[in-house]
C-alpha cells in the first residue's frame, strides 16, 4: 500500500467532499430541519433566511431539507448501479479475459452496447421498464457494463501469462482457484480507481435522468428532478433550481478529484506525463 | 489500410441487425399486448385491436413480425404515432435538421475552446494558468448540462437579454441570427467535452514538448511561436483527434438534455416525449434513426483516422 503515501492534494480534497457530503446523505433525517416533503402554503418561495436557510419552493417545501434528502437518494442510485455495473462487468471481463473460447463472444456483445448512445441507452431500457427508481438503477448499470468489463479484461489477460499462474495450473489448482488467487487481486485497483470515477459520471447520469422525468417521481426529492420542477418560476424564485445544481456539482466534483487523484497515484504513466 | 476500412464497413452489418433487433424488442418488451402498447390506450376498441394485430401481423410467430417490420421500415415506413396520428418517419425527418445543427455546432466549440486553452496550459507553466484550467476542467467535467444550460439561459436571457431562446430559425432563412439562437445550447453542451479535450491536448503538448525535435527546433534559434505552432501542436494533435472523434457521436447523441432544457425541437426531445406519452411507435422510431447515426458517425470518424495517422497501419 505503498501509494498511499503519494495521495495528492487532489484526493485529499476530493475525499473531504466525499466523505461530508456521504454523512450529510446518510444522516439525512437527523439534520435536514423539515421533511423534505412537507409543505408550507404561507411560505411558498421563500428566499433563504433564518428559517429556510437555502429558502422554499412552489409549495413552501424548504429546499435545504429537500436537498439534503435528494442528495442521499443520488448518491444511493449511482452507488448501487455503479456496484452493479462493476459486478457484472468485472465478472464478464474476467470471464473473458480468462477463457480464450468466450473472449471473442462476450466483447462483441460489449461491442454492440457501445453502439447504443449512453443517455439514449438508460432512456430505452427506462421506457421499458417504466420510470422510476428502480429503473434507473438498472438502466444505468447497463450502460456502465462494458467499461468495466474492458477495465477487468485487460489485467486478467496480463495476469494469466505469468509464470506464477502457470505453476499454479502446474501444481492443479483449479480455474476458480486461480481467478481468485492471482486474477482478483490484480484487478481490484484499476476497478476500484474506476468505481470511483465513474460515480462522478454516474451521478450527472442519475440527475440528468431524473430531470428528464425518467428517475425519482415526484414528489420526492432528487436533485435533477428539483432543477427541472424550480425551472418554471426560476425569475420569481431562483432558489430552487440554483441550489440543488450546486449540490449535484459539488458531490460530482468531489468523485471527480478523488477519480483524477487516485488515477495519477496509481498510474505512473499518467504523473510522468504531468496529465 | 483498404482491407480496414472494408472490414469496417461489413461489421457495420451485425451492428446495424442487432440494432434493429434491440429497437423492435422495445414494443415486445413492455409488459401489456403489443397491440395495446401499438395503440396507446388500454380500453381500446377489440375490432381496431383486430385491426392493428392484421396489419402488423401481431398474430404471427414472432421472427415473422421481425421481417414484416424491418421490411416496412426498411421502406420508410416507421408507423404511425400513437399521439397524433402522423408518419413516425415524417415526425423524425422534421426534427434531425435541429439535432444536426446542435451537435455540430457544439464540436465546433468544443474545438475552438478546448485546443487553445489545452496548448496554453502545456506552455505556460506558472501556477495562475495551471489553477486556472484545472478550475474550468474540473467544473466543466462536474456541472451537469441541464443545470448550466438553465443558468445561463438565467444570466444571458433573463438578465442581460443577450440571447433570445424563443424560437430557433432555420439556418438557411438568416443564418446569423441561427447561430445566435444556438449560441447558448451549442455552448451547453459544448462545455463537458471541452473540457475533456483541453485535458487531452494539454497531456499530449506536454509529451510532445519533451521529443528531441523540439528541442533542435528550439536550438535552431526558431521562433517560440514556431515552435509551439508547428513542430508541437501538430505533431501533439493525433490523441485529440481520437478524443474528438469519441465525442462527435457522444455529442449528436447527448442533446436530449439540451433539447429539453433550450425547447428545441429536437430528435432526443421526441423521444424523451415519446416516452413520458407513451407514443412508442415515435419512440422506436427515433431509437432506430439515432442509434443508426451515431453508429454511421462513429464509422466515418473511425475511417477519417486511418486517413490523418499514418503511424498506424491496421491489418
Amino acid at each position: 500500500m505503498y501509494w498511499l503515501l503519494r495521495l495528492n492534494k487532489a484526493v485529499l480534497i476530493g475525499s473531504t467532499l466525499v466523505i461530508i457530503l456521504s454523512l450529510v446523505a446518510a444522516l439525512a433525517p437527523y439534520i435536514a430541519p423539515y421533511d423534505p416533503t412537507e409543505m408550507h402554503p404561507l411560505d411558498r418561495f421563500s428566499g433563504p433566511s433564518a428559517k429556510y436557510l437555502l429558502g422554499t419552493d412552489f409549495y413552501g417545501r424548504d429546499i435545504l431539507s429537500r436537498i439534503i434528502y435528494g442528495l442521499r437518494t443520488s448518491l444511493q442510485i449511482s452507488f448501487l448501479s455503479v456496484l452493479l455495473a462493476a459486478l457484472w462487468g468485472g465478472s464478464l471481463g474476467v470471464l473473458a479475459g480468462y477463457f480464450p473460447w468466450l473472449d471473442n463472444l462476450i466483447m462483441r456483445v460489449m461491442d454492440v452496447m457501445f453502439a447504443f448512445p449512453v443517455l439514449l441507452l438508460a432512456i430505452t431500457i427506462v421506457a421499458i421498464l417504466g420510470p422510476g427508481e428502480f429503473s434507473a438503477i438498472l438502466a444505468i448499470a447497463i450502460v456502465y457494463v462494458p467499461i468495466f468489463s474492458r477495465v477487468a479484461r485487460g489485467p486478467t489477460l496480463a495476469v494469466r501469462e505469468e509464470t506464477y499462474v502457470e505453476a499454479a495450473q502446474a501444481l492443479g489448482a483449479s480455474h476458480w482457484r486461480i481467478i481468485a488467487k492471482h486474477i482478483l487481486p490484480n484487478i481490484s485497483v484499476p476497478i476500484f480507481v474506476q468505481l470511483t470515477v465513474q460515480l462522478a459520471s454516474a451521478i450527472i447520469f442519475e440527475s440528468a435522468l431524473s430531470f428528464l422525468g425518467l428517475g425519482t417521481q415526484p414528489p420526492l426529492p432528487s436533485l435533477g428532478l428539483m432543477v427541472s420542477e424550480g425551472r418554471p418560476y426560476l425569475e420569481i424564485s431562483p432558489w430552487s433550481t440554483v441550489f440543488p445544481g450546486v449540490a449535484i456539482a459539488l458531490v460530482v466534483l468531489g468523485f471527480n478529484l478523488l477519480g483524477d487523484g487516485l488515477q495519477q497515484a496509481l498510474n505512473p504513466q499518467l504523473r510522468r506525463r504531468g496529465g | 489500410m483498404g482491407f480496414y476500412i472494408v472490414k469496417r464497413i461489413i461489421w457495420l452489418i451485425p451492428v446495424l441487425f442487432v440494432i434493429s433487433v434491440v429497437v423492435f424488442s422495445i414494443v415486445h418488451l413492455i409488459p401489456g399486448d403489443p397491440a395495446t402498447v401499438l395503440l396507446g390506450t388500454e380500453a381500446a376498441d377489440p375490432a381496431l385491436l383486430k385491426a392493428i394485430k392484421q396489419k402488423y401481423g401481431l398474430d404471427k410467430p414472432i421472427y415473422v413480425q421481425y421481417f414484416l417490420w424491418i421490411q416496412r421500415v426498411l421502406h420508410g415506413d416507421l408507423g404511425l404515432s400513437v399521439t397524433t396520428g402522423r408518419p413516425v418517419s415524417k415526425l423524425v425527418a422534421e426534427r434531425i435538421p435541429y439535432t444536426l445543427e446542435l451537435g455540430l455546432y457544439a464540436l465546433a466549440l468544443a474545438l475552438l475552446l478546448a485546443i487553445p486553452l489545452g496548448t496554453l496550459a502545456a506552455v505556460r507553466k506558472n501556477q495562475a494558468v495551471q489553477w486556472l484550467f484545472q478550475g474550468f476542467t474540473l467544473l466543466g467535467l462536474s456541472i451537469p448540462r441541464f443545470w448550466s444550460g438553465t443558468m445561463f439561459i438565467l444570466l444571458f436571457s433573463v438578465h442581460l437579454g443577450w440571447f433570445t431562446i424563443v424560437n430557433f430559425p432555420s439556418f438557411m432563412g438568416d443564418p446569423l441570427d441561427n447561430l445566435r439562437s444556438f449560441f447558448l445550447p451549442a455552448f451547453t453542451l459544448a462545455l463537458p467535452a471541452a473540457a475533456s479535450i483541453a485535458r487531452i491536448t494539454r497531456a499530449s503538448v506536454l509529451e510532445v514538448s519533451n521529443m528531441e525535435y523540439v528541442l533542435t527546433a528550439r536550438s535552431k534559434g526558431l521562433d517560440e511561436r514556431r515552435v509551439v505552432f508547428i513542430h508541437m501542436l501538430k505533431n501533439a494533435l493525433l490523441p485529440v483527434i481520437t478524443v474528438t472523434g469519441i465525442y462527435a457521436g457522444y455529442l449528436l447523441s447527448g442533446t436530449i438534455v439540451v433539447e429539453k432544457v433550450f425547447a428545441i425541437p429536437g430528435l432526443g426531445r421526441l423521444g424523451v416525449d415519446a416516452i413520458l406519452q407513451r407514443d412508442y411507435p415515435v419512440l422506436q422510431g427515433t431509437v432506430l434513426v439515432v442509434v443508426t447515426l451515431f453508429t454511421l458517425v462513429n464509422l466515418a470518424v473511425d475511417i477519417l483516422y486511418v486517413f490523418v495517422n499514418p503511424k498506424i497501419r491496421y491489418v
